[in-house]
């Protein structure tokens, strides 16, 4: 008989072992990264207004010689991220009947700028000496130059 | 004296029984039951891999994002009936991801996780849990590597 009510006993306590245990638990990491994102895209560009060599002198820009449009990108980036503006230094144009070049220098915006995701206009010029217009022929000059914006 | 010589003389024949002549045992059917809950305490997690966003976000796109989180339970006690497990959050605070390097900054997330989950004896199985984050939580975003941590409760 003792024997008897020790076993019911054991059993018992066997099942209030089980149902008082506490629940399996864990932390679940999680974790994400927001890349320094930069998104440009052009909105106007540029054109130097028409370069007369024999009344003209000096260098002269898309910003202030008359007849001229400033270039123009718009610029959408990760917020807080502050970019910096490049291009080669010099970008050749071609003459579109004669073939001549005329090498002209870019004129980038000033970083670093924060233009945030909301986005920002920021203008880009391009210049031409007067050595350059005045050793080529009457044309009409086209050529592209990347702005590259980064972080 | 005599007296207690006679006395003791059951006990001895009793052992020389025991020991010379054969003895009739005395059974009894002593039925012993027992019932093994599907407690708490029968499901043990095995492992936990965390949720990671990859690649990582682009708050220029912002699209939607999911990540899964895998947590392989093993539950005993079952014998050879099907039971379920379900996850549920520790606390019902706002889920949120904080920027290791400036913990104010946060990025607001969802975690779902399954109801019910079926699950054998003493069997690993994987639960995914999926974690959200809606582009328009982290289009504002700096740039950075956001964490949280989130405690889950295995329940049978």
């Amino acid at each position: 008989m003792k024997k008897m009510m020790k076993l019911a006993l054991l059993a018992l306590v066997g099942v209030l072992a089980a149902g008082n245990a506490m629940a399996a638990t864990t932390d679940v990491n999680v974790t994400a990264t927001v890349s320094e994102a930069c998104i440009a895209t052009t909105i106007t560009d540029i054109t130097i207004g028409a370069i007369d060599p024999t009344t003209d002198t000096g260098t002269l820009d898309s910003a202030s010689h008359a007849g001229s449009t400033q270039g123009q990108i718009n610029v959408v980036c990760t917020a807080g991220t502050a970019v910096n503006f490049t291009a080669l230094p010099s970008v050749d144009l071609t003459g579109t009947t004669n073939g001549d070049t005329l090498t002209v220098v870019p004129i980038l915006p000033a970083g670093p700028a924060t233009p945030g995701i909301a986005g920002a206009d920021y203008a880009v010029n391009a210049s031409v000496t007067q050595a350059q217009y005045q050793s080529v022929s009457a044309d009409t000059y086209t050529g592209t130059f990347t702005v590259t914006v980064a972080p | 004296m005599r007296l207690q010589q006679f006395s003791n003389l059951p006990i001895l024949g009793a052992v020389l029984g025991a020991m010379f002549f054969p003895t009739v045992a005395s059974c009894v059917e002593m039925q012993v039951s027992t019932t093994i809950l599907l407690g708490k305490g029968t499901c043990s997690i095995v492992s936990v891999t965390p949720a990671t966003f990859t690649p990582a976000l682009d708050p220029i796109s912002a699209a939607n994002r999911t990540a899964d989180a895998t947590i392989t339970v093993n539950c005993k006690g079952l014998g050879n009936k099907t039971g379920t497990v379900a996850l549920q959050r520790q606390n019902t605070n706002p889920l949120n991801l904080h920027n290791t390097l400036t913990p104010t900054d946060t990025i607001g997330y969802s975690l779902n996780l399954p109801g019910s989950t079926p699950v054998t004896n003493n069997t690993d199985v994987p639960i995914t849990v999926t974690a959200t984050i809606l582009g328009s939580a982290y289009q504002n975003a700096a740039a950075g590597i956001y964490t949280d941590s989130v405690g889950i409760e295995v329940l049978p």
